[in-house]
Protein backbone atom coordinates (compact mmCIF):
# COMPACT_ATOMS: atom_id res chain seq x y z
CA UNK A 1 0.00 0.00 0.00
CA UNK A 2 1.35 3.43 -0.97
CA UNK A 3 2.25 5.78 1.87
CA UNK A 4 0.97 9.36 1.88
CA UNK A 5 3.00 12.58 1.81
CA UNK A 6 4.00 12.33 5.48
CA UNK A 7 4.89 8.66 5.31
CA UNK A 8 1.71 7.28 6.87
CA UNK A 9 -0.16 4.35 5.40
CA UNK A 10 -3.60 5.50 4.22
CA UNK A 11 -6.58 4.40 6.27
CA UNK A 12 -10.13 3.91 5.00
CA UNK A 13 -10.97 7.41 6.23
CA UNK A 14 -8.10 9.04 4.34
CA UNK A 15 -9.35 7.95 0.89
CA UNK A 16 -11.99 10.71 0.45
CA UNK A 17 -9.35 13.31 1.26
CA UNK A 18 -6.92 11.78 -1.21
CA UNK A 19 -9.56 11.76 -3.92
CA UNK A 20 -10.44 15.40 -3.24
CA UNK A 21 -6.73 16.35 -3.34
CA UNK A 22 -6.34 14.35 -6.57
CA UNK A 23 -9.05 16.37 -8.29
CA UNK A 24 -8.02 19.70 -6.69
CA UNK A 25 -4.38 19.34 -7.73
CA UNK A 26 -5.41 18.07 -11.13
CA UNK A 27 -7.57 21.12 -11.79
CA UNK A 28 -4.89 23.46 -10.43
CA UNK A 29 -2.19 22.06 -12.69
CA UNK A 30 -4.25 22.31 -15.86
CA UNK A 31 -3.02 24.60 -18.64
CA UNK A 32 -4.96 23.95 -21.82
CA UNK A 33 -7.61 22.24 -19.71
CA UNK A 34 -8.58 25.56 -18.13
CA UNK A 35 -9.58 27.00 -21.51
CA UNK A 36 -11.45 23.81 -22.34
CA UNK A 37 -13.37 23.95 -19.07
CA UNK A 38 -14.32 27.57 -19.82
CA UNK A 39 -15.68 26.47 -23.20
CA UNK A 40 -17.59 23.60 -21.59
CA UNK A 41 -19.15 25.86 -18.96
CA UNK A 42 -20.09 28.59 -21.47
CA UNK A 43 -21.57 25.92 -23.74
CA UNK A 44 -23.57 24.36 -20.92
CA UNK A 45 -24.80 27.78 -19.83
CA UNK A 46 -25.99 28.63 -23.35
CA UNK A 47 -27.61 25.21 -23.72
CA UNK A 48 -29.41 24.95 -20.39
CA UNK A 49 -29.89 28.54 -19.21
CA UNK A 50 -30.81 30.03 -22.58
CA UNK A 51 -31.78 27.46 -25.19
CA UNK A 52 -33.58 24.98 -22.97
CA UNK A 53 -35.22 27.60 -20.78
CA UNK A 54 -36.42 30.04 -23.42
CA UNK A 55 -36.57 28.14 -26.69
CA UNK A 56 -37.02 24.45 -25.96
CA UNK A 57 -39.74 23.92 -23.38
CA UNK A 58 -41.06 20.38 -23.19
CA UNK A 59 -44.20 20.85 -25.26
CA UNK A 60 -46.40 18.27 -23.52
CA UNK A 61 -45.17 19.07 -20.00
CA UNK A 62 -45.87 22.78 -20.36
CA UNK A 63 -49.22 22.44 -22.12
CA UNK A 64 -50.77 19.71 -19.98
CA UNK A 65 -50.83 18.78 -16.30
CA UNK A 66 -51.39 15.03 -16.32
CA UNK A 67 -50.21 12.06 -18.33
CA UNK A 68 -53.82 11.34 -19.20
CA UNK A 69 -54.20 14.77 -20.80
CA UNK A 70 -50.93 14.29 -22.66
CA UNK A 71 -52.04 10.91 -23.95
CA UNK A 72 -55.37 12.38 -25.04
CA UNK A 73 -53.60 15.18 -26.89
CA UNK A 74 -51.27 12.79 -28.71
CA UNK A 75 -54.23 10.57 -29.56
CA UNK A 76 -56.00 13.61 -31.05
CA UNK A 77 -52.90 14.41 -33.06
CA UNK A 78 -52.39 10.96 -34.49
CA UNK A 79 -56.03 10.31 -35.27
CA UNK A 80 -56.77 13.73 -36.72
CA UNK A 81 -53.66 14.80 -38.64
CA UNK A 82 -55.82 17.36 -40.44
CA UNK A 83 -55.96 19.39 -37.24
CA UNK A 84 -52.21 19.90 -37.37
CA UNK A 85 -52.28 22.29 -40.27
CA UNK A 86 -52.61 25.41 -38.16
CA UNK B 1 -50.46 13.71 -45.23
CA UNK B 2 -51.26 16.74 -47.36
CA UNK B 3 -53.14 18.29 -44.42
CA UNK B 4 -50.00 18.42 -42.30
CA UNK B 5 -47.88 21.57 -42.47
CA UNK B 6 -44.95 20.18 -44.42
CA UNK B 7 -43.05 23.43 -43.94
CA UNK B 8 -42.99 22.83 -40.18
CA UNK B 9 -42.12 19.16 -40.67
CA UNK B 10 -39.26 19.95 -43.02
CA UNK B 11 -37.80 22.68 -40.80
CA UNK B 12 -37.99 20.33 -37.81
CA UNK B 13 -36.31 17.70 -39.94
CA UNK B 14 -33.64 20.15 -41.12
CA UNK B 15 -32.95 21.28 -37.56
CA UNK B 16 -32.55 17.73 -36.32
CA UNK B 17 -30.32 16.84 -39.28
CA UNK B 18 -28.16 19.93 -38.74
CA UNK B 19 -27.59 19.30 -35.03
CA UNK B 20 -27.10 15.55 -35.50
CA UNK B 21 -24.54 16.12 -38.25
CA UNK B 22 -22.60 18.69 -36.24
CA UNK B 23 -22.73 16.39 -33.19
CA UNK B 24 -21.41 13.60 -35.38
CA UNK B 25 -18.27 15.55 -36.24
CA UNK B 26 -17.07 15.16 -32.63
CA UNK B 27 -18.39 11.73 -31.71
CA UNK B 28 -16.62 9.40 -34.19
CA UNK B 29 -13.28 10.99 -33.39
CA UNK B 30 -13.87 10.41 -29.67
CA UNK B 31 -14.82 6.77 -30.27
CA UNK B 32 -11.84 6.01 -32.52
CA UNK B 33 -9.12 8.12 -30.91
CA UNK B 34 -9.93 6.81 -27.42
CA UNK B 35 -8.88 3.30 -28.49
CA UNK B 36 -5.76 4.59 -30.21
CA UNK B 37 -4.73 6.39 -27.00
CA UNK B 38 -5.23 3.09 -25.17
CA UNK B 39 -3.04 1.27 -27.70
CA UNK B 40 -0.31 3.92 -27.52
CA UNK B 41 -0.28 3.82 -23.73
CA UNK B 42 -0.28 0.01 -23.69
CA UNK B 43 2.92 0.08 -25.76
CA UNK B 44 4.42 2.62 -23.37
CA UNK B 45 3.57 0.50 -20.32
CA UNK B 46 4.90 -2.63 -22.04
CA UNK B 47 8.18 -1.05 -23.25
CA UNK B 48 8.74 1.67 -20.66
CA UNK B 49 9.97 3.85 -23.54
CA UNK B 50 9.49 7.57 -22.77
CA UNK B 51 8.93 8.38 -26.45
CA UNK B 52 5.74 6.31 -26.34
CA UNK B 53 4.70 8.13 -23.19
CA UNK B 54 5.18 11.56 -24.84
CA UNK B 55 3.37 10.35 -27.90
CA UNK B 56 0.46 9.04 -25.82
CA UNK B 57 0.15 12.30 -23.94
CA UNK B 58 0.14 14.28 -27.20
CA UNK B 59 -2.69 12.26 -28.75
CA UNK B 60 -4.51 12.26 -25.42
CA UNK B 61 -4.43 16.07 -25.42
CA UNK B 62 -6.03 16.18 -28.88
CA UNK B 63 -8.55 13.61 -27.69
CA UNK B 64 -9.32 15.82 -24.70
CA UNK B 65 -9.86 18.90 -26.89
CA UNK B 66 -12.29 17.04 -29.13
CA UNK B 67 -14.08 15.52 -26.13
CA UNK B 68 -14.42 18.87 -24.35
CA UNK B 69 -15.80 20.69 -27.38
CA UNK B 70 -18.12 17.85 -28.36
CA UNK B 71 -19.38 16.85 -24.94
CA UNK B 72 -23.10 17.42 -24.37
CA UNK B 73 -23.75 18.55 -27.96
CA UNK B 74 -26.04 15.52 -28.22
CA UNK B 75 -28.25 16.90 -25.44
CA UNK B 76 -29.53 19.46 -27.96
CA UNK B 77 -31.11 16.57 -29.85
CA UNK B 78 -33.00 15.64 -26.69
CA UNK B 79 -34.24 19.23 -26.34
CA UNK B 80 -35.68 18.90 -29.83
CA UNK B 81 -37.47 15.65 -28.99
CA UNK B 82 -39.48 17.40 -26.28
CA UNK B 83 -40.24 20.55 -28.26
CA UNK B 84 -40.37 19.72 -31.96
CA UNK B 85 -41.17 16.00 -31.82
CA UNK B 86 -43.48 15.74 -28.83
CA UNK B 87 -45.85 13.18 -30.41
CA UNK B 88 -42.95 10.94 -31.25
CA UNK B 89 -41.30 11.58 -27.90
CA UNK B 90 -44.44 10.62 -26.02
CA UNK B 91 -45.04 7.51 -28.08
CA UNK B 92 -41.52 6.09 -27.73
CA UNK B 93 -40.85 7.23 -24.16
CA UNK B 94 -41.26 3.75 -22.75
CA UNK B 95 -38.82 2.23 -25.24
CA UNK B 96 -36.16 4.93 -25.13
CA UNK B 97 -36.29 5.61 -21.40
CA UNK B 98 -34.31 2.52 -20.37
CA UNK B 99 -31.53 2.65 -22.99
CA UNK B 100 -30.98 6.39 -22.56
CA UNK B 101 -30.97 6.14 -18.76
CA UNK B 102 -28.36 3.37 -18.97
CA UNK B 103 -26.34 5.52 -21.37
CA UNK B 104 -26.37 8.37 -18.87
CA UNK B 105 -25.23 6.18 -16.00
CA UNK B 106 -22.55 4.39 -18.01
CA UNK B 107 -21.28 7.65 -19.49
CA UNK B 108 -21.18 9.36 -16.12
CA UNK B 109 -19.51 6.65 -14.07
CA UNK B 110 -17.13 5.23 -16.64
CA UNK B 111 -16.14 8.34 -18.51
CA UNK B 112 -16.29 10.96 -15.76
CA UNK B 113 -14.43 8.82 -13.21
CA UNK B 114 -11.73 7.39 -15.44
CA UNK B 115 -11.44 10.49 -17.59
CA UNK B 116 -10.10 12.38 -14.57
CA UNK B 117 -7.53 9.66 -13.87
CA UNK B 118 -6.54 9.65 -17.54
CA UNK B 119 -5.74 13.36 -17.52
CA UNK B 120 -4.81 14.11 -13.91
CA UNK B 121 -3.29 10.78 -13.03
CA UNK B 122 0.07 10.78 -14.85
CA UNK B 123 2.72 10.15 -12.13
CA UNK B 124 0.01 10.25 -9.45
CA UNK B 125 -1.43 6.77 -9.85
CA UNK B 126 0.37 3.60 -10.84
CA UNK B 127 1.12 2.97 -14.54
CA UNK B 128 -1.19 -0.02 -14.52
CA UNK B 129 -4.13 1.87 -13.04
CA UNK B 130 -3.59 4.76 -15.44
CA UNK B 131 -3.61 2.37 -18.39
CA UNK B 132 -6.72 0.67 -17.00
CA UNK B 133 -8.42 4.09 -16.82
CA UNK B 134 -7.51 4.91 -20.41
CA UNK B 135 -8.99 1.62 -21.57
CA UNK B 136 -12.10 2.23 -19.49
CA UNK B 137 -12.58 5.65 -21.14
CA UNK B 138 -12.34 3.98 -24.55
CA UNK B 139 -14.68 1.14 -23.65
CA UNK B 140 -17.06 3.46 -21.76
CA UNK B 141 -17.28 5.95 -24.65
CA UNK B 142 -18.08 3.19 -27.09
CA UNK B 143 -20.53 1.48 -24.74
CA UNK B 144 -22.37 4.72 -24.14
CA UNK B 145 -22.82 4.94 -27.92
CA UNK B 146 -24.42 1.48 -27.81
CA UNK B 147 -27.58 2.70 -26.13
CA UNK B 148 -28.39 5.56 -28.47
CA UNK B 149 -27.70 3.26 -31.41
CA UNK B 150 -30.00 0.61 -29.93
CA UNK B 151 -32.69 3.30 -29.81
CA UNK B 152 -31.97 4.24 -33.41
CA UNK B 153 -31.95 0.56 -34.43
CA UNK B 154 -35.38 0.16 -32.85
CA UNK B 155 -36.70 3.06 -34.94
CA UNK B 156 -35.39 1.35 -38.08
CA UNK B 157 -36.91 -2.02 -37.14
CA UNK B 158 -39.30 -1.81 -34.18
CA UNK B 159 -39.29 -4.99 -32.15
CA UNK B 160 -39.94 -6.21 -28.59
CA UNK B 161 -42.83 -3.78 -28.12
CA UNK B 162 -46.59 -3.41 -28.44
CA UNK B 163 -48.66 -0.31 -29.17
CA UNK B 164 -50.99 0.51 -26.28
CA UNK B 165 -53.89 2.71 -27.47
CA UNK B 166 -54.78 3.46 -23.83
CA UNK B 167 -51.48 5.21 -23.10
CA UNK B 168 -50.85 6.03 -26.80
CA UNK B 169 -47.39 4.57 -26.36
CA UNK B 170 -45.22 1.88 -27.82
CA UNK B 171 -44.55 -0.13 -24.69
CA UNK B 172 -41.57 -2.38 -24.21
CA UNK B 173 -42.43 -6.06 -23.95
CA UNK B 174 -38.96 -7.53 -24.12
CA UNK B 175 -35.85 -5.45 -23.28
CA UNK B 176 -33.46 -8.11 -24.60
CA UNK B 177 -35.25 -8.28 -27.93
CA UNK B 178 -34.79 -4.51 -28.25
CA UNK B 179 -31.13 -4.69 -27.17
CA UNK B 180 -30.13 -7.66 -29.29
CA UNK B 181 -32.18 -6.83 -32.35
CA UNK B 182 -29.99 -7.69 -35.37
CA UNK B 183 -30.56 -4.19 -36.73
CA UNK B 184 -29.41 -2.58 -33.47
CA UNK B 185 -26.32 -4.78 -33.31
CA UNK B 186 -25.47 -4.08 -36.96
CA UNK B 187 -26.02 -0.36 -36.33
CA UNK B 188 -23.70 -0.38 -33.29
CA UNK B 189 -20.91 -2.44 -34.85
CA UNK B 190 -20.96 -0.58 -38.16
CA UNK B 191 -21.05 2.85 -36.51
CA UNK B 192 -18.25 2.12 -34.05
CA UNK B 193 -16.05 0.40 -36.64
CA UNK B 194 -16.42 3.35 -39.01
CA UNK B 195 -15.54 5.63 -36.09
CA UNK B 196 -12.36 3.59 -35.52
CA UNK B 197 -11.44 4.43 -39.11
CA UNK B 198 -12.08 8.11 -38.41
CA UNK B 199 -9.72 7.89 -35.41
CA UNK B 200 -7.07 6.05 -37.44
CA UNK B 201 -7.18 8.57 -40.28
CA UNK B 202 -6.96 11.44 -37.78
CA UNK B 203 -3.65 10.08 -36.48
CA UNK B 204 -2.45 9.31 -40.01
CA UNK B 205 -3.43 12.81 -41.19
CA UNK B 206 -1.60 14.73 -38.46
CA UNK B 207 1.41 12.42 -38.60
CA UNK B 208 1.54 12.90 -42.37
CA UNK B 209 1.45 16.66 -41.84
CA UNK B 210 4.43 16.37 -39.48
CA UNK B 211 6.33 14.25 -41.98
CA UNK B 212 5.62 16.75 -44.75
CA UNK B 213 6.93 19.51 -42.46
CA UNK B 214 9.82 17.25 -41.30
CA UNK B 215 8.85 17.82 -37.67
CA UNK B 216 8.43 15.24 -34.91
CA UNK B 217 9.42 12.59 -37.44
CA UNK B 218 9.99 9.70 -35.04
CA UNK B 219 6.74 10.32 -33.19
CA UNK B 220 4.85 10.56 -36.49
CA UNK B 221 6.32 7.28 -37.78
CA UNK B 222 5.50 5.44 -34.58
CA UNK B 223 1.96 6.83 -34.59
CA UNK B 224 1.46 5.87 -38.22
CA UNK B 225 2.44 2.26 -37.58
CA UNK B 226 -0.13 1.81 -34.83
CA UNK B 227 -2.84 3.82 -36.61
CA UNK B 228 -2.43 1.98 -39.91
CA UNK B 229 -2.70 -1.44 -38.20
CA UNK B 230 -5.76 -0.26 -36.29
CA UNK B 231 -7.15 1.32 -39.47
CA UNK B 232 -6.65 -1.86 -41.45
CA UNK B 233 -8.45 -4.00 -38.88
CA UNK B 234 -11.19 -1.37 -38.72
CA UNK B 235 -11.46 -1.37 -42.51
CA UNK B 236 -12.03 -5.15 -42.52
CA UNK B 237 -14.44 -4.85 -39.61
CA UNK B 238 -16.37 -1.99 -41.23
CA UNK B 239 -16.72 -4.07 -44.39
CA UNK B 240 -18.12 -7.06 -42.49
CA UNK B 241 -20.50 -4.94 -40.43
CA UNK B 242 -21.56 -2.98 -43.52
CA UNK B 243 -22.41 -6.26 -45.20
CA UNK B 244 -24.41 -7.26 -42.13
CA UNK B 245 -26.25 -3.92 -42.21
CA UNK B 246 -27.21 -4.40 -45.85
CA UNK B 247 -28.28 -7.98 -45.12
CA UNK B 248 -30.56 -6.81 -42.32
CA UNK B 249 -31.89 -3.98 -44.53
CA UNK B 250 -32.94 -6.58 -47.10
CA UNK B 251 -35.42 -8.09 -44.64
CA UNK B 252 -36.37 -5.10 -42.47
CA UNK B 253 -36.05 -2.07 -44.78
CA UNK B 254 -36.06 -3.35 -48.37
CA UNK B 255 -37.11 0.09 -49.66
CA UNK B 256 -33.95 1.62 -48.21
CA UNK B 257 -31.82 -1.10 -49.82
CA UNK B 258 -33.54 -0.54 -53.17
CA UNK B 259 -32.97 3.23 -52.85
CA UNK B 260 -29.26 3.05 -52.07
CA UNK B 261 -28.76 0.52 -54.86
CA UNK B 262 -30.85 2.56 -57.31
CA UNK B 263 -32.90 -0.58 -58.00
CA UNK B 264 -36.32 0.32 -59.39
CA UNK B 265 -37.32 -2.99 -60.95
CA UNK B 266 -36.56 -5.97 -58.78
CA UNK B 267 -34.80 -8.95 -60.29
CA UNK B 268 -33.30 -12.32 -59.66
CA UNK B 269 -29.52 -12.59 -59.97
CA UNK B 270 -29.44 -8.85 -59.29
CA UNK B 271 -26.15 -7.08 -59.89
CA UNK B 272 -24.51 -4.68 -57.49
CA UNK B 273 -24.04 -1.15 -58.87
CA UNK B 274 -20.36 -0.46 -58.25
CA UNK B 275 -20.60 2.84 -60.07
CA UNK B 276 -23.59 4.64 -61.52
CA UNK B 277 -25.02 7.97 -62.60
CA UNK B 278 -28.74 8.06 -61.90
CA UNK B 279 -31.14 9.54 -64.39
CA UNK B 280 -32.40 12.63 -62.50
CA UNK B 281 -35.76 12.42 -64.34
CA UNK B 282 -36.41 8.84 -63.22
CA UNK B 283 -39.56 8.37 -61.12
CA UNK B 284 -41.16 5.25 -59.68
CA UNK B 285 -43.53 3.59 -62.12
CA UNK B 286 -42.25 5.28 -65.26
CA UNK B 287 -40.44 3.59 -68.14
CA UNK B 288 -37.39 5.83 -68.30
CA UNK B 289 -33.91 4.43 -67.84
CA UNK B 290 -32.70 4.35 -64.23
CA UNK B 291 -29.06 5.08 -65.00
CA UNK B 292 -27.33 7.34 -67.48
CA UNK B 293 -24.21 5.24 -66.90
CA UNK B 294 -23.58 2.25 -64.68
CA UNK B 295 -21.16 -0.51 -63.90
CA UNK B 296 -22.60 -3.57 -62.19
CA UNK B 297 -21.04 -6.60 -60.55
CA UNK B 298 -23.30 -9.45 -61.70
CA UNK B 299 -25.22 -11.52 -59.10
CA UNK B 300 -23.60 -9.68 -56.22
CA UNK B 301 -26.63 -7.75 -54.92
CA UNK B 302 -28.70 -10.94 -54.73
CA UNK B 303 -25.90 -12.59 -52.80
CA UNK B 304 -25.34 -9.69 -50.41
CA UNK B 305 -29.06 -9.20 -49.77
CA UNK B 306 -30.13 -12.82 -49.40
CA UNK B 307 -26.93 -14.91 -49.38
CA UNK B 308 -28.10 -16.55 -52.61
CA UNK B 309 -26.94 -15.65 -56.13
CA UNK B 310 -30.30 -16.54 -57.68
CA UNK B 311 -32.56 -14.82 -55.17
CA UNK B 312 -35.00 -12.03 -55.96
CA UNK B 313 -34.22 -8.53 -54.72
CA UNK B 314 -37.29 -6.26 -54.80
CA UNK B 315 -36.94 -2.82 -56.34
CA UNK B 316 -38.68 0.47 -55.57
CA UNK B 317 -41.49 -0.35 -58.03
CA UNK B 318 -42.12 -3.83 -56.58
CA UNK B 319 -42.31 -2.47 -53.05
CA UNK B 320 -44.44 0.52 -54.03
CA UNK B 321 -46.90 -1.10 -56.40
CA UNK B 322 -46.66 -4.73 -55.29
CA UNK B 323 -45.46 -7.84 -57.10
CA UNK B 324 -47.86 -10.76 -56.95
CA UNK B 325 -45.39 -13.22 -58.49
CA UNK B 326 -42.95 -12.59 -55.66
CA UNK B 327 -45.66 -12.26 -53.01
CA UNK B 328 -44.91 -8.59 -52.30
CA UNK B 329 -47.81 -6.49 -51.03
CA UNK B 330 -47.80 -2.99 -52.49
CA UNK B 331 -47.98 0.23 -50.47
CA UNK B 332 -51.46 0.94 -51.89
CA UNK B 333 -52.89 -2.12 -50.14
CA UNK B 334 -51.05 -1.26 -46.95
CA UNK B 335 -52.45 2.28 -47.08
CA UNK B 336 -55.98 0.85 -47.35
CA UNK B 337 -55.38 -1.37 -44.29
CA UNK B 338 -53.71 1.52 -42.46
CA UNK B 339 -56.72 3.77 -43.09
CA UNK B 340 -58.97 1.07 -41.59
CA UNK B 341 -56.67 0.88 -38.55
CA UNK B 342 -56.77 4.67 -38.23
CA UNK B 343 -60.57 4.71 -38.47
CA UNK B 344 -60.81 2.01 -35.78
CA UNK B 345 -58.39 3.88 -33.57
CA UNK B 346 -60.45 7.05 -33.99
CA UNK B 347 -63.61 5.07 -33.15
CA UNK B 348 -61.88 3.72 -30.04
CA UNK B 349 -60.91 7.24 -28.97
CA UNK B 350 -64.41 8.63 -29.58
CA UNK B 351 -66.08 5.71 -27.73
CA UNK B 352 -63.72 6.14 -24.80
CA UNK B 353 -64.42 9.84 -24.67
CA UNK B 354 -68.18 9.14 -24.73
CA UNK B 355 -67.73 6.60 -21.92
CA UNK B 356 -69.05 3.75 -24.08
CA UNK B 357 -66.86 0.84 -22.89
CA UNK B 358 -68.52 -1.76 -25.15
CA UNK B 359 -68.01 0.29 -28.30
CA UNK B 360 -64.43 1.07 -27.22
CA UNK B 361 -63.66 -2.66 -26.77
CA UNK B 362 -65.16 -3.47 -30.16
CA UNK B 363 -63.19 -0.72 -31.88
CA UNK B 364 -60.02 -1.87 -30.14
CA UNK B 365 -60.52 -5.46 -31.26
CA UNK B 366 -60.99 -4.28 -34.84
CA UNK B 367 -57.99 -1.96 -34.58
CA UNK B 368 -55.72 -4.81 -33.52
CA UNK B 369 -56.42 -6.66 -36.77
CA UNK B 370 -54.69 -3.99 -38.86
CA UNK B 371 -52.56 -2.14 -36.31
CA UNK B 372 -49.33 -3.25 -37.97
CA UNK B 373 -50.29 -1.04 -40.93
CA UNK B 374 -51.22 2.00 -38.82
CA UNK B 375 -48.36 4.11 -40.15
CA UNK B 376 -49.42 3.55 -43.76
CA UNK B 377 -52.81 5.04 -42.92
CA UNK B 378 -51.16 8.48 -42.84
CA UNK B 379 -49.86 8.21 -46.40
CA UNK B 380 -51.95 9.50 -49.26
CA UNK B 381 -50.46 7.60 -52.16
CA UNK B 382 -48.03 4.69 -52.64
CA UNK B 383 -45.24 7.01 -53.82
CA UNK B 384 -45.24 8.70 -50.38
CA UNK B 385 -43.41 5.62 -49.05
CA UNK B 386 -40.39 6.15 -51.33
CA UNK B 387 -37.35 7.87 -49.79
CA UNK B 388 -35.29 10.38 -51.82
CA UNK B 389 -33.52 7.86 -54.07
CA UNK B 390 -30.85 10.16 -55.51
CA UNK B 391 -29.56 11.38 -52.13
CA UNK B 392 -29.61 7.88 -50.64
CA UNK B 393 -27.89 6.32 -53.67
CA UNK B 394 -25.07 8.86 -53.91
CA UNK B 395 -24.50 9.02 -50.15
CA UNK B 396 -24.17 5.23 -50.07
CA UNK B 397 -21.75 5.09 -52.98
CA UNK B 398 -19.63 7.96 -51.64
CA UNK B 399 -19.39 6.08 -48.33
CA UNK B 400 -18.37 2.82 -50.01
CA UNK B 401 -15.82 4.43 -52.37
CA UNK B 402 -14.22 6.28 -49.49
CA UNK B 403 -14.10 3.12 -47.36
CA UNK B 404 -12.12 1.40 -50.13
CA UNK B 405 -9.84 4.44 -50.31
CA UNK B 406 -9.17 4.20 -46.55
CA UNK B 407 -8.31 0.52 -46.92
CA UNK B 408 -5.74 1.37 -49.58
CA UNK B 409 -4.33 4.24 -47.51
CA UNK B 410 -3.94 2.01 -44.45
CA UNK B 411 -2.23 -0.73 -46.49
CA UNK B 412 0.16 1.77 -48.10
CA UNK B 413 0.98 3.41 -44.76
CA UNK B 414 1.49 0.06 -43.07
CA UNK B 415 3.77 -1.29 -45.79
CA UNK B 416 5.89 1.85 -46.06
CA UNK B 417 5.76 2.31 -42.30
CA UNK B 418 7.14 -1.19 -41.71
CA UNK B 419 9.84 -0.64 -44.34
CA UNK B 420 10.58 2.69 -42.63
CA UNK B 421 10.32 4.52 -45.95
CA UNK B 422 7.08 6.39 -45.31
CA UNK B 423 9.00 9.64 -44.85
CA UNK B 424 10.30 9.42 -48.40
CA UNK B 425 6.90 8.80 -49.97
CA UNK B 426 6.12 12.49 -50.32
CA UNK B 427 3.44 11.78 -52.96
CA UNK B 428 1.49 9.67 -50.47
CA UNK B 429 1.53 12.02 -47.50
CA UNK B 430 -1.00 14.59 -48.85
CA UNK B 431 -3.45 11.69 -49.34
CA UNK B 432 -2.87 10.80 -45.71
CA UNK B 433 -3.67 14.37 -44.64
CA UNK B 434 -6.79 14.32 -46.80
CA UNK B 435 -7.93 10.94 -45.48
CA UNK B 436 -9.25 12.33 -42.17
CA UNK B 437 -11.54 14.85 -43.85
CA UNK B 438 -12.76 12.17 -46.23
CA UNK B 439 -13.36 9.83 -43.28
CA UNK B 440 -15.59 12.44 -41.66
CA UNK B 441 -17.40 12.81 -44.98
CA UNK B 442 -17.89 9.04 -45.24
CA UNK B 443 -19.15 8.87 -41.67
CA UNK B 444 -21.70 11.61 -42.35
CA UNK B 445 -22.70 9.96 -45.63
CA UNK B 446 -23.38 6.75 -43.71
CA UNK B 447 -25.89 8.56 -41.51
CA UNK B 448 -27.48 10.15 -44.57
CA UNK B 449 -28.01 6.66 -46.01
CA UNK B 450 -29.44 5.47 -42.72
CA UNK B 451 -31.76 8.39 -42.02
CA UNK B 452 -32.74 9.73 -45.46
CA UNK B 453 -33.10 6.14 -46.68
CA UNK B 454 -35.75 5.40 -44.08
CA UNK B 455 -37.98 8.35 -44.95
CA UNK B 456 -40.89 8.93 -44.64
CA UNK B 457 -40.71 6.99 -41.37
CA UNK B 458 -39.77 8.17 -37.92
CA UNK B 459 -40.57 4.63 -36.76
CA UNK B 460 -40.46 2.18 -39.64
CA UNK B 461 -43.98 1.39 -40.84
CA UNK B 462 -45.54 2.75 -37.66
CA UNK B 463 -45.15 6.51 -37.53
CA UNK B 464 -44.33 8.85 -40.42
CA UNK B 465 -42.14 11.85 -39.63
CA UNK B 466 -45.03 14.21 -40.41
CA UNK B 467 -47.19 12.78 -37.62
CA UNK B 468 -44.31 12.71 -35.14
CA UNK B 469 -43.94 16.50 -34.99
CA UNK B 470 -45.40 18.91 -32.43
CA UNK B 471 -48.04 21.40 -33.41
CA UNK B 472 -45.83 24.46 -32.86
CA UNK B 473 -45.16 27.63 -34.82
CA UNK B 474 -42.87 27.13 -37.80
CA UNK B 475 -41.17 30.46 -37.12
CA UNK B 476 -39.83 29.18 -33.80
CA UNK B 477 -38.25 26.19 -35.48
CA UNK B 478 -36.67 28.37 -38.18
CA UNK B 479 -35.26 30.76 -35.57
CA UNK B 480 -33.76 27.99 -33.42
CA UNK B 481 -32.40 26.31 -36.57
CA UNK B 482 -30.23 29.37 -37.22
CA UNK B 483 -29.31 29.67 -33.54
CA UNK B 484 -28.00 26.13 -33.57
CA UNK B 485 -26.22 26.70 -36.86
CA UNK B 486 -24.44 29.66 -35.23
CA UNK B 487 -23.65 27.91 -31.94
CA UNK B 488 -22.27 24.78 -33.56
CA UNK B 489 -20.24 26.76 -36.07
CA UNK B 490 -18.63 28.70 -33.21
CA UNK B 491 -17.90 25.42 -31.38
CA UNK B 492 -16.43 23.89 -34.51
CA UNK B 493 -14.25 26.94 -35.12
CA UNK B 494 -13.12 26.78 -31.47
CA UNK B 495 -12.21 23.12 -31.88
CA UNK B 496 -10.33 23.66 -35.12
CA UNK B 497 -8.50 26.67 -33.73
CA UNK B 498 -7.43 25.01 -30.43
CA UNK B 499 -6.61 21.77 -32.20
CA UNK B 500 -4.46 23.52 -34.84
CA UNK B 501 -2.65 25.51 -32.19
CA UNK B 502 -1.89 22.31 -30.26
CA UNK B 503 -0.80 20.48 -33.41
CA UNK B 504 1.55 23.35 -34.28
CA UNK B 505 3.08 23.12 -30.80
CA UNK B 506 3.45 19.38 -31.18
CA UNK B 507 4.31 16.98 -28.34
CA UNK B 508 6.59 19.55 -26.68
CA UNK B 509 3.62 21.85 -26.20
CA UNK B 510 1.82 19.29 -24.09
Amino acid sequence: MQKNDVGEEPTMFSYPGRIIRFYRDGFRSMTLGKSLWKIILIKLFIMFAILKLFFFPDFLSTQFNTDEQRADHVMEQITRPAQKQN
Amino acid sequence: MSEIDLGLVNWSRAQFALTAMYHWIFVPLTLGLSFLCAFFESIYVKTGNQEWRNLTRFWMTLFGINFAIGVATGIILEFQFGTNWSNYSWMVGDIFGAPLAIEGIVAFFLEATFFAVMFFGWDRVSKGFHLFSTWMVAIGSNLSALWILVANGWMQAPTGMAFNPESVRFEMQNFWEVLFSPVAIAKFTHTTSSSFLVGATFVIAISSYYLLKRRHVEMAKKSILVASVFGLFSFAYVGLTGDESAFSNASTQPMKLAAYEGLYDGERKAGLVAFGVLNPEKRAGDDSETFLAEFKIPYMLSFLANRSFNSFVPGVNDLTYGNKEEGIVGVGEKIALGKIALTDLTAYKDAKKAGDATAADMALTKFKVNQDYLGYGYLNKPEDAIPPVQITFYAFHIMVFLAVFFGLICIAYLVYGMKDTIEQKRWLLPFGVLSFFLALTASQAGWVVSEVGRQPWAIQGMLPVGVATSNIAKGNVIMTFWMFAGLFTVLLLAEVSIMLSQIKKGPEGE
